[in-house]
């Protein structure tokens, strides 16, 4: 397996602190990303995972700056996609046809750069009408359906991400392995989130027994509280990362594990932390 | 002014109770129920929510325009949909997707020959990103697209402030900036009182500042800042006096609508507010 980190923290961080220096999101985005790919070089990183939201990347002229600062480092860059305000589950057909269409522009993006791994999100499952919050889960098997044709001839790995409980779709481990039987394709995989995870209560034995031929990318994330997350520093909070690791073994995961914090000053503790389980 | 009543009580009841075999029988049931307790208690505008937007075939909106002119006596408006919808998202995709669906929407309130069309900004909350000026600009942005092809249809827009949590269009500060960006744009301005109240705004300062702009009126009451549930007007912490007196030094005109989320709560918020009317 390959330790890896997100580029979020130094989003939220620079979103934060450095408010004023921006004129344009993209130069957040691109200070974010630059910052993400040197420390993960200067670590000796073999892979990390870049956020594309704010989503500043889908003009040509934004795009190929994007794309000529990821080209300048030689390690394996994955893609995060945008996730704000997405919603491919939403009732709303134009708001899921809309997602669609960023998702298949991010693929593109993942092509031109090389990215192996494209993690996506369902968005949220707004509106809590019983009978038609199955709606929510069909808008989303006809959205994913969609992006999958349309990006089957892209060579990057599309993974679906759980939620955590806010989310209220994709939540736990049968909701997980009912997903993917009703996709059932061999194109789709699964970005497993331990917070998200932790906040609905998976049970993550069943979770890896059923789904780990699927899942190609894990988020290493911590937690205080099942109703936020607020990706703290590895090891403050109450996740059971040894249970995690003796899955990941058990099943002989190979592929990444990203570090994704929302404070880029807690990285180096969480890198410490973490070495113990590796 | 004209007292009107909001479908959205009957909107939320059928929530509830869950048993429609397609989604547009909750916006007629909703929409027929709120007609016809207006029409029984002499009120004089229905204001009608069209979330979740789901008449969009010719059949559907066949149907609920020959709804609306079953009731000739009614005054009728429209609350546009807002679930998922983001006209300040950072996101240029979805805020076309919001802006379209906008545009579809005013299509049917010109259809049942209603004015008022009332619209909300969508919700800033990227990833605790400080600037907010990124979000009021892509409002603005949006607004001016959305002002454009809305002509067409002859509306008074309104656009509503929001409530503390959704982070956009908050106090009269963010307000005054906003109407400034879009200023020679026929947008106006839809008021809520609870909105309002939870970002502890002085509603004599508002109406000061915007009273010119202000072409509908949504009564709202409210016990705690940091959530917005709709209870029956007089049982909260919002001051009507104070409301209606502001109302009446500017000779307001237009309609005030009563927005309550339980239809059982609307027979006694209309006794609450005939007071006011004397």
């Amino acid at each position: 397996m390959n330790l890896g980190i997100s580029s979020l923290g130094f989003i939220v961080e620079y979103g934060q602190v450095k408010k004023d220096e921006y004129s344009s999101l993209l130069d957040l985005l691109l200070d974010a990303s630059q910052a993400c790919l040197k420390f993960s070089e200067d670590h000796g990183f073999e892979v990390c995972e870049l956020i594309v939201d704010p989503p500043e990347v889908f003009s040509q002229e934004n795009k190929q700056k994007f794309v000529d600062l990821c080209n300048s480092y030689s390690f394996e860059i994955q893609i995060h996609g945008p996730f704000i305000d997405m919603g491919l589950c939403s009732h709303n057909e134009k708001i899921s046809e809309a997602s669609v269409q960023s998702y298949i522009e991010t693929a593109k993006i993942c092509e031109e750069i090389k990215a192996t791994t494209l993690t996506i999100h369902p968005g949220v499952a707004n509106f809590l009408i019983n009978s038609i919050k199955g709606y929510n889960q069909k808008r989303l098997k006809h959205a994913v359906m969609k992006l999958l044709e349309a990006t089957k001839d892209v060579d990057v790995m599309i993974c679906m991400e759980n939620m955590p409980q806010n989310a209220k779709i994709l939540l736990d481990e049968k909701e997980m392995e009912q997903f993917f039987l009703e996709i059932d394709r061999e194109d789709l995989f699964f970005t497993y989130d331990t917070s998200h995870a932790w906040t609905c209560d998976t049970d993550i034995e069943y979770l890896w027994e059923k789904l780990h031929p699927l899942i190609k990318n894990v988020h290493l994330v911590d937690n205080f509280e099942k109703k936020s997350d607020t990706h703290p520093a590895l090891g403050s909070g109450k996740i059971d990362f040894g249970a995690i690791f003796d899955l990941i073994k058990k099943y002989n995961y190979q592929r990444s594990l990203i570090i994704e914090l929302s404070r880029a000053s807690d990285l180096e503790q969480s890198i410490e932390f973490i070495q113990q389980y590796l | 002014m004209k007292l009107g009543l909001s479908s959205i009580a009957y909107i939320n009841d059928g929530k509830l109770q869950g048993k429609f075999e397609r989604t547009i029988d909750l916006i007629l049931e909703a929409s027929e129920k709120c007609l016809n307790f207006a029409e029984k208690n002499n009120i004089a505008v229905c204001e009608l929510l069209l979330d979740p937007p789901v008449l969009n075939s010719e059949e559907h909106i066949e149907e609920f325009v020959g709804l609306c002119n079953s009731f000739p006596k009614i005054q009728k408006q429209v609350h546009g949909p807002y679930y998922d919808l983001n006209l300040c998202s950072l996101h240029p995709n979805l805020r076309k997707a919001a802006i379209d669906c906008y545009l579809e929407t005013a299509a049917i309130t010109s259809r049942i020959g209603a004015k008022i069309y009332t619209i909300h900004p969508g919700a800033a909350k990227h990833l605790n990103l400080s600037n907010r000026l990124f979000y009021v600009d892509a409002l603005a942005s949006s607004v001016k697209i959305l002002m454009e092809d809305i002509k067409k249809y002859n509306l008074i827009t309104c656009i509503e402030n929001m409530q503390r949590k959704i982070g956009i269009l908050l106090d009269l500060k963010e307000l005054e900036l906003f109407f400034e960006k879009v200023k020679g744009e026929e947008i106006f301005f839809c008021w809520d009182t609870s909105h309002s109240w939870t970002n502890d705004v002085d509603v004599q300062e508002l109406w000061n500042s915007l009273h010119d702009k202000i072409r509908n009126v949504h009564l709202v009451d409210n016990y705690q800042k940091a959530a917005d549930s709709h209870p029956a007007l007089g049982k909260g912490k919002i001051d009507f006096k104070e409301i209606f007196n502001v109302m009446e030094t500017y000779d307001y005109e237009g309609a005030v609508i009563l927005e309550i989320g339980k239809s059982k709560d609307v027979p006694e918020s209309v006794d609450y507010i005939q007071k006011y009317f004397n």
